[in-house]
């Protein structure tokens, strides 16, 4: 699937969700019942992201050669845009107030 | 944050001992999960009348963000990169996959196989880190700073993630910020490797 038809349909999915909740009106048991639901959906997408992850012989092989440098790119892409982000927060914020 | 760590080890050891039709029907099986996860972040926002409020009144950092973190994963990956004796265009590139693993490794791939290689591990490291890290990241930092750290995977796989640990009202600044990174990862890639002259 290209990159245009995945977004378009999870677009889509929190759309149909969005209309489904505007018709239904769920309770507070309903909606707490799909708190737990968002919660089991979350635990079985990292599992299934586990299995392929240990199925992947790539992977297996690039750590020992390539772990350490690819740890270290994606510690310092991770780490400035968090600072970023947290500092563009903080400033738009205080200029609210 | 333990339980997200030990779902992961139970499936990397899963993944181990299970035949490959196994693992194809749970990435498969996965795909549709994540549909239906985003349609119930969809109803839960459908409830929250408030939150379009706070969208709207909060828009310009809807945009800004997801540039920042555009901004900050190019230059944090490429200067931690350099440290560790990459180059300084490859690790630029390594990073400007956002999180987006099939996408970076398969561009990354057709100028070198190693480099390839390096992009899908540092890009699942980081959807993997974005998953472990998002539950800290939240409640300590700022919502803002979880859907930095999930990149191009904040408006899929992490995008339940924040909306359980950062609340509902940030489900739509996830889902904006992860389609425009996703949007700027081929033009990213592009342009450092035009810069490169590969």
């Amino acid at each position: 699937m290209d990159t245009a038809a995945g977004m378009a349909i999870l677009a889509l999915a929190l759309c149909v969700g969005w209309g489904i909740g505007k018709w239904a009106k769920p309770g507070p048991k309903a909606a707490r019942a799909m708190g737990q639901g968002q919660k089991i959906c979350v635990w079985v997408i990292i599992l299934a992201m586990g299995i392929r992850l240990g199925a992947d012989e790539r992977v297996f092989e690039a750590i020992g050669t390539l772990g350490a440098q690819a740890l270290a790119v994606t510690i310092g892409a991770m780490a400035a845009s968090i600072l970023l982000a947290y500092a563009l927060g903080r400033a738009m914020g205080r200029r609210k107030t | 944050m333990i339980a997200i760590v030990c779902i992961l080890a139970a499936g990397i050891a899963l993944g181990r001992i299970l035949p490959e039709g196994a693992y194809r029907l749970a990435g498969d099986g996965a795909q549709y999960l994540l549909y239906v996860l985003v349609a119930l972040v969809g109803v839960e926002l459908a409830g929250r009348s408030d939150i379009f409020a706070a969208a709207k009144a909060r828009w310009k950092q809807a945009i800004l963000t997801p540039l920042a973190v555009a901004l900050g994963s190019v230059a944090g990956g490429m200067a931690a990169g350099v440290l560790c004796g990459l180059g300084a265009w490859q690790a630029a590139a390594i990073a400007g996959g956002y999180g987006w693993y099939s996408l970076s490794s398969v561009v990354l791939a057709q100028v070198d196989a190693q480099l390839g290689a390096m992009a899908f591990l540092a890009n699942v490291l980081r959807e993997i880190l974005a998953i472990i890290l998002m539950p800290l990241l939240c409640r300590r930092l700022s919502p803002w700073a979880g859907i930095a750290a999930g990149g191009a995977t904040a408006m899929d796989v992490t995008l339940g993630v924040v909306s359980q640990h950062a609340g509902a009202e940030y489900a739509p600044f996830a889902f904006i910020s992860g389609a425009v990174l996703t949007a700027l990862t081929p033009v990213t890639l592009g342009i450092i490797m035009a810069l490169a002259g590969v």
